[in-house]
Formats: structure tokens, sequence, C-alpha cells
């Protein structure tokens, strides 16, 4: 039980915790811990976990992980009707009715964060932008979702990097920034622009943007280097010398 | 001498078993081991049946006489299993074991152990209390059956891998599944049931995961196990290779010789749904619809309908891979109408998907023109460590399989065999001068 006491419970703990070292790794094991020893009744700091286990898959970009974390959740969260749907039946009633009602909220924050990687995983990117903006978050959860934001704009803009020679401003906003292109997009692209070292808005036609693919040559590894050298010396010398046969156990009859 | 320390075949008793456990230091046990043979002891046991749990509350200690412990569970695993107190002694007593055991000595004949795992397994199993709960268990269990040495295959893999695929933690099958595995438990601790459920299981985690190289090479393992007769796991392992095959390599590429003939007929005659897909695959995306369209029933009770609908997409990658053989830059709205996409935003999602996946070498411009890459451009230095990760993992490997081959070499039975001493019977008395030489081989670590 004291395992749910580390989680965050407010914006201050929660941005606190960004602060840390490995915070998303540290995170993700301690959810990860929590649902190795959780019961099969749900109770609300499981749920809190759960939410914060489909976060940080989302953040690291483990899809995989995301997708069967969703299709292992209690049905309690995974559907937040179930309330409504569970009264129909005449066993029961309030009870049911109670103890969904207590995990409504929960229920529909799960789906929304599902809802995001849902589109991750159709690579639907203007989507994924669109829904982390369109939902009122958990007060503990909005730092994460903010690193999320980041971190997804991070990728857009490898990928972007990856793909494309020059792009048009509005295939940037539309596509991947997941926006429409107006005044305050412009502004926020021209902010990117400037902070990407080989991206240039075109002096011709003020909608383009060129991206330089000159490749950034890292220095070489001094060590490495030196350890490749010692293996290409032992294997000439090896095959001058013939004796990369191996056959000593045959010859000793 | 160790043999006045412990008894003689012919006055094995209860009473001697465990008082040669209790004065056995650390560096009697493989002695006590080889002394005290587990079908020995188990029809021992099998005649002081009122005692054992005497044995095991006070007389034997779990964290200092692992081993004895060991056989006593693993006696006790082969008893019905009806009692329900019994059982629940019987759990605890695992447990305890699995808790404070010394790998050391577990390592030394770790199959009683093994039957006393697949026994407690299959009752946490059967409690319901669901799957994930086993998994550290098992864990625990791989890290004592392993003793240090990450190359060895244990039943515990088996199961864990099991688990994570039914509980759909894939992500609790890491880093055990990734383990190079070049040897298997010896003993009769590991059947060829659990090395088959190994290897397919551990498929089925890397297909989750989308890491279809490792599939493959997982699967391929257990549809190439030589064998005389098809196990309804190969055929699963086969159908599923197929399919990986296709989305991953675009073909069906061709099993390795090893592969035992009777198998190959087998996979042809059982899994003909599937050999229909590859070559429908061929032929394009009319044939594959039709053949998915024929066999749907047959690829959702096989489960894996999700796959057929891959190999389906991977048809439109594949055909942009294609143009790359022939064109070197292309209009956004060319490569439409070549692949037959519905749209240009489709055509471009499809580019960009494959893009980043490292699929192909391509640029896109703001004019919609796409210039084809000869191939992938790396730097020296990425070149330069991805070089030496796979020497250095090849030099892993190398080295376990040459300390397993001087092991083998060391063993008397080998060294008769290669000196021609008259097979592995017992030496006759004139032959000591060949035993003073066999002696001196063994001490100086062998031949090489």
């Amino acid at each position: 039980m004291e395992i749910y006491t580390t989680f965050p419970t407010d914006e201050k703990s929660a941005s606190e915790w960004l602060r840390g070292k490995r915070p998303i790794n540290r995170l993700r094991e301690l959810c990860e811990q929590a649902e190795i020893g959780t019961s099969s009744k749900l109770f609300d700091a499981q749920a809190v976990a759960y939410k914060f286990q489909l976060l940080t898959y989302l953040i690291q970009n483990e899809l995989p992980l995301a997708k069967y974390l969703w299709k292992r959740l209690p049905a309690e969260l995974k559907n937040p009707n179930l309330a409504s749907e569970q009264q129909d039946t005449a066993k029961g009633r309030l009870f049911f009715a109670d103890y969904y009602a207590k995990f409504r909220a929960h229920a529909s924050e799960i789906q929304a964060l599902w809802t995001i990687g849902q589109c991750m995983w159709r690579e639907d990117f203007a989507n994924v932008a669109k829904n982390i903006n369109g939902f009122k978050w958990s007060s503990y959860l909005k730092p994460f979702v903010g690193e999320l934001e980041r971190e997804h704009r991070q990728r857009m803009v490898e990928l972007v990097n990856q793909a494309y020679t020059s792009i048009s401003m509005k295939e940037l906003a539309e596509t991947y920034l997941g926006g429409t292109l107006d005044s305050t997009t412009v502004k926020d692209i021209e902010a990117l622009v400037s902070q990407q070292d080989n991206w240039t808005i075109d002096p011709k036609d003020k909608q383009v943007i060129v991206i330089a693919h000159n490749k950034r040559e890292l220095p070489l590894d001094v060590n490495m280097l030196n350890d490749m050298t010692e293996y290409v010396c032992l294997m000439e010398a090896q095959q001058s010398l013939g004796i990369d046969k191996m056959a000593p156990a045959e010859k000793i009859q | 001498m160790l043999q006045t320390v412990f008894s003689k075949a012919q006055n094995q008793t209860l009473e001697q078993f465990v008082q040669d456990a209790q004065q056995a230091t650390s560096k009697d046990w493989p002695q006590f081991v080889s002394n005290w043979k587990y079908g020995v002891v188990c029809r021992l046991l099998a005649r002081h049946k009122p005692q054992i749990e005497m044995v095991l509350n006070s007389l034997l200690r779990p964290e200092k006489h692992s081993v004895a412990y060991s056989y006593v569970l693993g006696f006790k695993a082969g008893e019905k299993m009806e009692d329900v107190q019994y059982v629940q002694t019987f759990v605890s007593q695992v447990k305890r074991l699995l808790e404070c055991a010394d790998g050391a000595q577990i390592a030394l004949f770790p199959r009683p152990l093994t039957d006393a795992v697949r026994a407690y397994v299959d009752i946490l199993k059967s409690e319901g209390m669901g799957l994930v709960r086993v998994i550290p268990t098992l864990k625990r269990a791989i890290q004592l059956f392993q003793n240090g040495d990450e190359t060895i295959l244990t039943y515990a893999h088996s199961e864990l891998m099991y688990c994570c695929v039914q509980s759909m933690c894939y992500h609790l099958a890491f880093p055990e599944v990734e383990q190079e595995i070049i040897q298997v438990q010896s003993h009769g601790a590991v059947r060829s049931y659990d090395h088959l459920m190994y290897f397919y299981y551990s498929g089925l985690v890397f297909i989750a995961m989308k890491k279809y190289d490792k599939a493959l090479e997982a699967l391929s393992m257990a549809l190439t196990a030589p064998s005389e007769h098809i196990s309804a796991i190969q055929l699963e392992s086969y159908k599923k290779y197929v399919l990986v095959s296709l989305v991953w390599r675009q073909q069906l590429p061709k099993l390795p010789r090893y592969t035992s003939n009777t198998l190959l007929r087998y996979y042809r005659k059982f899994c003909s749904e599937y050999v229909e897909l590859v070559d429908a695959f061929a032929e394009g995306v009319d044939s594959v619809s039709k053949v998915i369209e024929r066999h749907a029933e047959i690829f959702t009770k096989d489960k894996n309908f999700g796959l057929v609908q891959q190999v389906k997409k991977t048809l439109q990658k594949h055909a942009v891979r294609k143009l790359t053989s022939v064109y070197t830059r292309l209009s956004i709205e060319k490569v439409k109408d070549l692949c037959a996409f519905e749209s240009v935003p489709h055509a471009k999602k499809i580019l960009v998907s494959m893009i980043r996946s490292g699929e192909l070498a391509a640029t896109m411009d703001s004019q919609g023109v796409v210039t084809f890459e000869e191939q992938f451009t790396t730097s020296d230095a990425e070149m330069l460590s991805q070089l030496h990760k796979r020497i250095h993992s090849l030099l892993r490997l190398w080295n376990s399989l040459d300390k397993n081959q001087l092991e083998v070499k060391k063993t008397p039975n080998y060294i008769r065999k290669k000196l021609n001493l008259g097979g592995a019977g017992p030496m006759m008395g004139d032959d000591l001068a060949n035993q003073a030489l066999l002696e001196h081989m063994v001490r100086s670590g062998g031949f090489s």
C-alpha cells in the first residue's frame, strides 16, 4: 500500500517529480510495480496509477505497451458509461451506481489519454496535439501531459527533418502540429524555425520552410577506433599465418 | 576423505540423508548430489511419508540445505494434491525456498526444484488469482536456476513467457526474453515441450512489441526443432512465421536446411491456407483479398486475423518499395497513380510512415516531389558504433560457446571416445597407464 504514497498528488509535486533524475523512467517503474502487486478489485489509488502508467508509455512512445495496458485495464476504467448501463439491471442497482460513479472521473480521463494513444498509433499526428489540448486534465497529471506535448512536438520536428527537404507552413501546421494556419501559429512556427539550425524560411516564398540536410558528423570515439584496429590486425595476422582453422582436437590422434 | 563422511549406497536411509545434509559444508554439495540420486531419495521418502513434514520443518533449513530441501519438495510435488491443508503447506514451503535458496546449490542439480515449481505454478494458475501474480515468482526461479549464467534456458523461462502473453503484460517478459540462449538445462529439467513453448511464446512477445526480426528468429527456433513428428506448437509457429515474414520481409524465406523433411511436409499439408496467402501475395492486392475472404474463418479461429490484415496493409508498402528500383524522382501524384492509392494525402501518409520506420530512404519537398535515395547514409560514427556493438555481442556468444566446449572436452567420456579407449564403460585394471594419461589431460584442461 505504501507504494501509492510515492505518486505525485498535485501539480506542485508533479512538477517537482519532473525536475528529478530520469523522472519518466522512475514513474514507469513505480507504476509497473504497483500493477503487479494490485488485487483484482479496483481502488482509487490504483486507478490513478493506471493513468500515470498509460501516460508514461505515451511519453516514451511505447505504443504497443500502451495498447496492451488499455486492453488489460479493468472494465470500470475503460468505459465511463458503464455505470448507467449497469443501473438498468435490476439486481444491485444502487451498489453498481455508487461503485461505478466512483471511477467515472478516472474513466473519462483515461479514455481521453487513450484517444491520444490511438491517434499516435494511427499516425494521425494533427489530432494528437488537438486531443492533448482538448481535455481538462487533473492537476497532478497536467505537468506530465505538458511533457507529452513537448515530446510529441520534438518527435514531429525530427520526423519533418527526416522526411522533407522543404515543407509549406500550411502542411506543417495542419498535418504535424495540429492547428490551422493563423497568425499565432505562424509566430509559433517562426519560433520553431529559429530553434532549428538547419531550418530557414525561403526568402522568395515566405510560406515555405527549407530544411538543409547537411550531415552533422560526430567526432569518432578514439577508444572504439582503437578496439577496431586491434580486431582488424588480429584477423589479418591470422589470415596470413593460416591459423584461422580450428583443429587442435582432431590433430592429436 | 569424503567417502567416510558420506554414506555408501548400501545404507541409504532417511536419517543418513538428513545427517549428510546437515553435515555438508559449502564445498561438499557436489559430492552430496552425486551420492544421493534423486530417484533413490524419492523412493526413500515414499517409505517415510509421516516423517516428511518433520524433516522440512525442523531438520532442514531452506537457506542452508537448499538442495536437500528441494529434493523433498520435488518428491512432494509428485504426490496427489487433494487435501487443502497439504496444498497450502506445499505452497508456502516452495515460496520460502524460492525466497532464500542458495543458487549455487540449486544449480548443481535443478531438477527437484523444477518439479516443485512446476506443481507450484499449476496450483497458482488453478486458483485463478491472475497470472500476473505468478510472474515475480518465475523471475526469481530463473535467477536461481541460472545461478549467474544467462545463456541457460530453464523451465521457468517458458512458463514466464506463457504468463506474460496470457496476461498481456508483455513488458514483464523483458529482459529475460532477450537473453541469448545457448544451453538447455540438463537432467530432464527442461522438456521438449517447454523448449517449444518458450520459443513460440517469446515469438508472440516480440510480435506484440512489433520487433518482427526478433520474432522471426524465435519462431524459427520452434519450427526447426528436430523431430520426427509434428507438434501443434510447431504448426502454430509456422503460421505466425509465414505471416510475420510477409509483413516484415514481403516474402517467405526458405527454411534452413537442417529443418527435418517430415516437418516440411506437414507444414505444407496443415497450413495450406497460409501457403495460399504467400502465393497470392506475389500476385497483388486482389488475390490477397480473395484469399483472406475465402479463409477468413480459419484465420479468425487461429487468432491470426490481425496479422493477416497487416499482410494486406504491407502490400501498399511493397508497391512503394518497388518504385524505388525504377525511379529516383517522382511527383506524389504519380506515386498515387502507380501504386493505386486512393488519394494524395493517403499516399503521402504511407510515404512518411515508411520513412519514419526506416523502411524507405526518401525525402519530399513542398512541391510534392519525392526523391528516392540510393540507400541510407549513416555517418562514420554511427557505423563504427554499430560494428562495435555487433562484434561485442559476437564475442560474447563465442566466449560462452567456447567455455561450454571446453567443459565437454574435459569430461572423461569425451576423452575416452577421442582416444579410442573402448567406449564409455568402466576401466579395467590393466588400463592404469591410460587412466593416468586421462587424468593428466583432465587436469591440464582438455586438449586445447
